[in-house]
């Protein structure tokens, strides 16, 4: 499935042109910052440059762009680890490990682990482009209500009660979290729990509900710490720590390939993509895993799964835009544009015609990829110096950017609001041992579930039965029941080995 | 401080990149007294989709025709009730202009989400771009024709699924046409996208048997889809040969009746042309100057961004016209 | 009854988790006030359900709670701070739009600071002012929406 002259042409086309590579650099650090920047979202960043790539080349401008992708991809899981914040929505799951391995000094692993995970993912889902792109992109296409919304309800079992102190906590939790995510116009036009504020009616602003659960919550509760990580002689900032959060990966690469896969075929699907890729790919891990209780406070296994997940979304969704020209979410749809800006139209003719344009903008991502280890290792190096700040000084300015990066996403002080009515709620059920994460689980997976079992709702014509001429949702369910009867049944095992032993 | 560590070479790349864009200078002044300071292009729609790209690609050129910085600002929300409300409420001043798809979302806001204001509170200096409700099915099914989508539903409403955005224009031809057919509505398996980008990929992937949604997002990906019908009386130049609703409504024997899908352009307060004549005047020229300006039309061209000039008289017409169809078949909306 | 353990009615988590099912109950009579066609209430309804009915487990158990709610080793100092710096986060968010960012962000960061136990008086005076403005045309630069503001 290779076009080995298309290929031949592809390198030389960017072994001749020095100014395809000048960018890529600039692009990675772009990405990185607005990635790291709460509520600055991927698709804002390429939209704000979108403007310069007019003077470029076509090839040029493409790869400058696919750039700031790939940067904002792995910058969002930085704030994620140091102060609990998801950059974006697609770091949520890299809290949920990342966070308590900050905490306890590991940070510096942490962020290792998140960068090398990240620029595999992002390898791993460009050459199953290179070689699949058709083939991915018609079953990307194919997913439709009866698929997504099994992966919704996997997801939710995977994860509905993560973190609580008991099983009633956190399903209380996660049903606030749905019950949060139903509100407003719903898909088939109803609308209920809106107050009569307009802003509400398309929901509940779900970057600031999720940056006010998260992190403002944790903030509150920091108010009589001193720092970040608590003992002075884990502040450490080190390059050789850093590495050694990248060798973790390497010796978890189960956790790591399942994570890259799911981020493909998840994380491709158009309108959804990498922030569900990511929560189930954690969900799996944690699963799949011989110690789940480790997981939520700190275990490496978690960051790598989640943040494999999200940058190989990056791959999948590249895969609709160039062989179909539909654009999976905010980042291809600029991409597109760029396309149009060069008068190139994406989509299927545009495959057939350029395969060596497309090979050479899969080739620089390659490059991409690598680079991103370079950059990104300098980039935490950097960022890692949020720990060494006394709290006093980072509790208000983490504040004050988290209550900008809300308005900037929502270009109103609807965010702000927002992100005060949730931080307040955080604080208050994390205090009371109620977990957090479970409601942002709910919030996000629980719009999809809705939207979705609707849409299936609405094909069926409220007939149940008409399930069974989706196979491969079938398929989902069939897997998701025997892979928990498997750990239920690991788990009792387990009990009754310690009840021997005991 | 992290913060202003990093606020340097953030900003610099910024400049950078927005520098070719907004922040020149204008070259020609105006000797008139309006506009003495920059002009805002409100979209109330996130950036990336048509109204953003096409306020972003004016303007350079209206900054050029009418002698002041032209800069673009966002207020996305509320099927753009936000940014309605919003406009509302600035000076009646002149320094703000709407790039909006004044119809359908105008009307379809104050007849589904209660705003308050009027349709005709807003006046259309030129709507250059129409999009039309286009029913089509992936190229894998084995549906030929709208002839045959109808025969289909009369013999059984349950046998193929339509998929359509709520709150739409789509949604009212889709119940206008299966009507004037006597299909019933609430027997047929109606499928609900928010946003016409989904409602593609749901109609090109064939979750959805056919659907109805605007035929210019279809461009890019024409080739995975059948196009069955246009909800319009003139022939498409981009879909050759495809069956127009007039001819399909003459051969059926009813009335063709539909509204435009989408009618996209620059929007000012019908108050601000009141008080303000002189201004208006000024605005309205810079706007057609800019968009006859044949280097304007070749760039958006090559952007598909349409550069048609129709006038004020003609969109605000057209304008109307579709709102009040809008509002005749209001009940339409309500339920499916 | 046991007698080593001192059971008592921990009552703020009963009232956190009474308030939230309040809410939810009102939210699903609102849903059902608006339609009630499975296509407005098909995830919504069975979910309020679930919330009533662990809203009955858990205040079972908070009627009959073995320890005190909340964090161990808190002083009654250390929730003042807490409360103080969620009022002063509230107080800024309000006064964005009236006062202006530049202005709320200077004053949020000052008595934030001073909350966290910053004594230093060149800190208090320096940094709020050097912190808004950075933040500031740092956010003007990157946000296509504008943001009203008093003095910068």
């Amino acid at each position: 499935m290779i076009d080995f002259p298309a290929f031949g042409s592809a390198v030389g086309m960017l072994a001749g042109s020095p100014e395809a590579w000048i960018w890529v650099v600039p692009g990675l650090l772009i990405g990185l910052l607005f990635g790291a920047l709460p509520g600055i979202s991927v698709s804002m960043a390429m939209a704000l440059v979108l403007p310069a790539t007019l003077y470029m080349d076509f090839l040029p401008a493409i790869i400058f762009l696919t750039s700031v992708y790939t940067g904002a991809g792995f910058g969002g899981s930085i704030p994620a680890v140091l102060i609990n914040i998801p950059g974006t929505s697609s770091a949520v799951a890299t809290t949920f490990d990342g966070y308590p391995m900050a905490r306890k000094g590991q940070h510096n692993e942490a962020l290792g682990a998140a960068l090398f995970a990240s620029c595999i993912g992002v390898l791993v889902s460009y050459i199953v482009l290179f070689v699949l792109v058709q083939p991915l992109a018609e079953i990307v296409l194919r997913i439709g209500p009866y698929e997504m919304a099994a992966i919704g309800i996997w997801g939710m079992v995977l994860l509905g009660s993560i973190g609580g102190s008991t099983v009633a906590k956190g399903l209380f939790a996660a049903a606030i979290g749905v019950l949060c995510g139903t509100v407003g116009m719903n898909t088939a036009g109803y609308m209920r729990g809106d107050m009569g504020i307009p802003w509400l009616l398309d929901g509940v602003p779900t970057i600031p509900a999720m940056v006010g659960l998260l992190a403002a919550s944790q903030l509150f509760a920091l108010v009589n710490a001193k720092f970040i990580v608590e003992a002075e002689e884990h502040r450490t900032i080190s390059l050789r720590r850093i590495l050694d959060g990248g060798l973790m990966v390497l010796r978890h690469p189960l956790s790591q390939l399942r994570g890259t896969f799911v981020g493909i075929f998840i994380g491709a699907v158009p309108g959804i993509g990498s922030s569900i890729a990511n929560l189930i790919s954690y969900g799996e891990a944690r699963r799949a895993s011989k110690d789940p209780a480790s997981f939520g406070k700190g275990n490496v296994e978690g960051v790598i799964a989640a943040e494999s997940a999200n940058s190989s979304s990056e791959g999948g969704s590249m895969a609709t835009m160039l062989a179909l020209g539909i654009p999976g979410g905010g980042a291809t749809a600029i991409l597109l544009a760029a396309f149009a800006m060069h008068n190139v139209v994406g989509g299927p003719r545009f495959m057939e015609q350029n395969r060596d344009i497309v090979y050479a903008i899969i080739l620089s991502n390659f490059a991409q990829a690598f680079v991103l280890l370079v950059v990104g290792t300098g980039f935490v190096f950097i960022a890692s110096t949020v720990v060494r700040l006394p709290l006093r000084y980072l509790i208000p300015s983490v504040l004050v950017m988290s209550t900008m990066g809300a308005f900037a996403i929502e270009g109103s002080i609807a965010g702000p609001i927002t992100l005060f009515v949730f931080a307040v709620l955080g604080w208050l059920m994390s205090r009371y041992g109620f977990p957090v994460a479970a409601i942002v689980v709910g919030l996000l997976l629980g719009r999809l579930i809705e939207t979705e079992l609707l849409r299936a709702w609405q094909l069926a014509g409220g007939d149940p039965l008409y399930i069974l001429e989706h196979p491969v949702a079938v398929g989902i369910l069939v897997l998701m029941v025997v892979s928990l009867v498997l750990s239920v049944r690991r788990d009792v095992r387990r009990r009754r080995a310690q009840r021997a032993e005991a | 401080m992290t913060q202003d560590s990093i606020a340097m070479p953030r900003r610099r790349a910024l400049l950078l990149a927005t520098a070719g864009a907004v922040l020149a200078a204008p070259s020609i002044g105006r000797a008139q007294g309006f506009p003495e300071r920059p002009i805002t292009l409100l979209v109330p729609f996130a950036t990336g989709g048509y109204n953003d790209r096409l306020a972003r690609s004016m303007a350079p050129f209206l900054q050029k025709h009418l002698g002041q910085p032209v800069t673009v600002m966002n207020r996305p929300g509320g099927g753009t009730v936000l940014g309605n409300t919003f406009y509302m409420q600035q000076p009646d001043d002149g320094y703000m202009v709407m790039v909006h798809s004044a119809g359908p979302y105008i009307p379809l806001s104050i007849l589904t989400r209660n705003a308050r204001y009027k349709a005709d509170d807003f006046h259309m200096i030129n709507l250059p771009s129409r999009d039309l409700t286009m029913a089509a099915c992936a190229s894998s099914k084995d549906i030929r024709s709208i002839d045959d989508v109808v025969a289909r539903l009369k013999a059984d409403p349950r046998s193929l699924s339509l998929g359509v955005q709520p709150a739409s224009a789509d949604l009212i031809n889709m119940a206008l046409f299966l009507q004037a057919h006597g299909i019933d509505r609430s027997k047929v398996r109606v499928v609900t996208y928010d946003g016409g980008g989904p409602a593609r990929t749901a109609t090109a992937g064939g979750h959805v048997d056919v659907g109805f949604v605007g035929g210019e997002g279809f461009l890019p990906i024409k080739d995975r889809i059948r196009p069955l019908m246009l909800f319009s009386d003139e022939a498409w130049s981009e879909y050759p040969g495809v069956t127009l609703l007039s001819d399909h409504a003459k051969a059926n024997n009813f009335a063709p009746q539909s509204v435009d899908g989408s009618q996209r352009g620059f929007v000012v307060l019908k108050r601000f042309v009141e008080a303000q004549p002189e201004r208006y005047r000024i605005l309205l020229q810079g706007i057609e100057r800019a968009t006859k300006d044949p280097e304007c039309v070749s760039t958006l061209g090559n952007q598909q961004l349409s550069t048609t000039w129709y006038g004020p008289e003609a969109s605000n017409r057209a304008y109307l016209s579709s709102a009040a169809l809008m509002e005749r078949y209001a009940d339409l909306l309500k339920r499916t | 009854m046991e007698t080593t353990v001192r059971r008592h009615i921990a009552w703020a988590p009963l009232l956190l988790v009474t308030a939230l099912s309040g809410v939810a109950l009102a939210f699903l009579l609102e849903a059902r006030g608006v339609s009630l066609d499975p296509q407005n209430l098909l995830l919504l309804q069975p979910t309020a359900w679930l919330v009533l009915l662990l809203w009955a487990v858990l205040a079972w158990g908070f009627l009959r709670a073995r320890a005190p709610a909340g964090p161990a080793g808190e002083s009654r100092a250390d929730i003042l701070r807490i409360l103080a710096m969620v009022a002063a986060f509230g107080g800024f968010i309000l006064a964005l739009e009236p006062l202006g960012y530049d202005v709320a962000i200077c004053g949020f960061a000052l008595v934030g600071l001073a909350i966290g136990g910053e004594r230093k008086p060149l800190a208090l005076l320096l940094f709020p002012p050097l912190f808004s403005l950075g933040v500031v045309h740092g956010f003007r630069l990157l946000v296509p929406y504008p943001f009203p503001t008093s003095l910068l």
